[in-house]
């Protein structure tokens, strides 16, 4: 993998890009259309293409997770390997936020974002500090807008590597792990 | 969003362009998955803002179906990479955020019943007798709200009996029947098109009830 230029896309190193079946979306053809010329601006539209789809893996379904392999006592949380991590903004819900705030397990993920190298998110919390905005936007920032793109899950227990590629956790078990 | 808006959205997805036959890929039309998550937000207020998980989410119409009424994080689940890198096209092409795991859904370890709703199109069991009914038993362990499934008609009582009697489930309850057009597909299909009748069911999982709406 490579990263280009300003559009920050990202092509597979065989070179080879497949399109898809009905084209680009709306928004690839507008954010392209007056940085390049022409010829230019296909190239960039099918990186851009790639780019995006390179992510998916975030905490909050790293939260939810387990290792789930024959003879496993507890195999929460998964440990993260992580080569690759990307953001991307998404919106905040504080509501949403809160609500979850009562339903993760605290300590898993304040070390998954370490390990993803966030390291702004303290070591302890109370729902007290949910009214603290700042709190509120790192809370989030971590849960929904760092994503794992290239890496590896592993079994607290076993050490088993479940691998993420292009930001899929492939979580399925061999014949004897099941 | 309206109904009829959702369903031309879905209308555009991409489907699985070669169906693997022992995975039972049938596309969940536009028409099924937009009354399916309309239904299961405006009158059960169990989309929106919600965490959604796609069980054997094939190329994610349910999952996007969530996505776009507002649903604040969608899982999407399936063994098949193809399939899932279908989905995340998908997803894309209309600038939705989810999330997809490669896992077989019976085998995949949760911390707990952490997804408010379950949406799956599950396999009919035609070609392994009682796939839907095991990936019933593992939604009703995964949500702590509701599970919106897919059975067909036919097996409606044993459905119910198996739900509320073996998965723990506190209620189970049809909320339509609708017809499940079946497109040929596999070489072992003789007519053209079946139109099978299947109903969609909600299922509201027995300790977390009084936290549901």
């Amino acid at each position: 993998m490579k990263v280009v230029g300003d559009c920050k896309a990202v092509v597979p190193c065989d070179g080879v890009v497949r399109l898809p079946r009905r084209g680009l979306t709306h928004r690839h053809h507008t954010l392209h259309h007056r940085s390049f010329s022409r010829s230019v601006r296909v190239k960039c539209q099918v990186l851009l293409l790639y780019c995006d789809l390179l992510v998916k893996m975030r905490l909050l379904t790293h939260n939810m997770l387990s290792s789930n392999i024959k003879g496993v006592v507890n195999g929460f949380p998964l440990r993260i390997e992580a080569e690759k991590v990307v953001e991307k903004t998404v919106e905040m819900n504080g509501e949403f936020l809160k609500k979850m705030f009562e339903k993760i397990d605290w300590k898993a993920f304040v070390d998954a974002s370490r390990s993803m190298g966030y390291t702004e998110l303290p070591e302890e919390a109370d729902s007290s500090m949910l009214d603290s905005d700042e709190f509120l936007n790192r809370f989030h920032h971590a849960l929904l807008e760092l994503h794992l793109e290239e890496g590896a899950l592993v079994c607290p227990e076993t050490g088993r590597r479940f691998p993420v590629n292009k930001g899929i956790p492939n979580m399925l078990l061999h014949e004897d792990e099941v | 969003m309206k109904l009829k808006q959702l369903e031309g959205l879905l209308g555009g997805l991409q489907q699985f362009p070669q169906p693997k036959v022992e995975l039972e890929q049938y596309p969940t039309g536009p028409h099924i998955a937009s009354r399916m998550l309309f239904t299961a937000d405006n009158t059960f207020g169990d989309v929106s803002n919600k965490v959604v998980a796609d069980f054997g989410c094939g190329c994610g119409t349910l999952g996007v179906a969530a996505a776009l009424l507002s649903a604040e994080h969608v899982l999407g689940i399936d063994m098949d990479p193809e399939s899932l890198e279908i989905a995340s096209l998908n997803a894309e092409e209309l600038e939705l955020d989810m999330d997809f795991i490669q896992c077989n859904i019976l085998d995949l370890g949760w911390r707990g019943p952490t997804v408010d709703t379950v949406i799956m199109n599950p396999p009919f069991g035609t070609r392994k007798k009682g796939a839907d009914l095991d990936f019933l038993s593992v939604a009703l362990k995964v949500a702590s709200q509701a599970v919106y499934s897919l059975h067909k008609t036919s097996t409606r009582d044993h459905v119910k009996r198996t739900a509320l009697r073996d998965f723990n489930a506190s209620s189970a309850d049809v909320i339509c029947e609708l017809r499940f057009d079946v497109q040929k597909m596999y070489k072992f299909h003789k007519k053209k098109e079946v139109d099978i009748a299947v109903d969609l069911w909600r299922f509201v999982p027995a300790s977390h009830q009084s936290s549901s709406i």
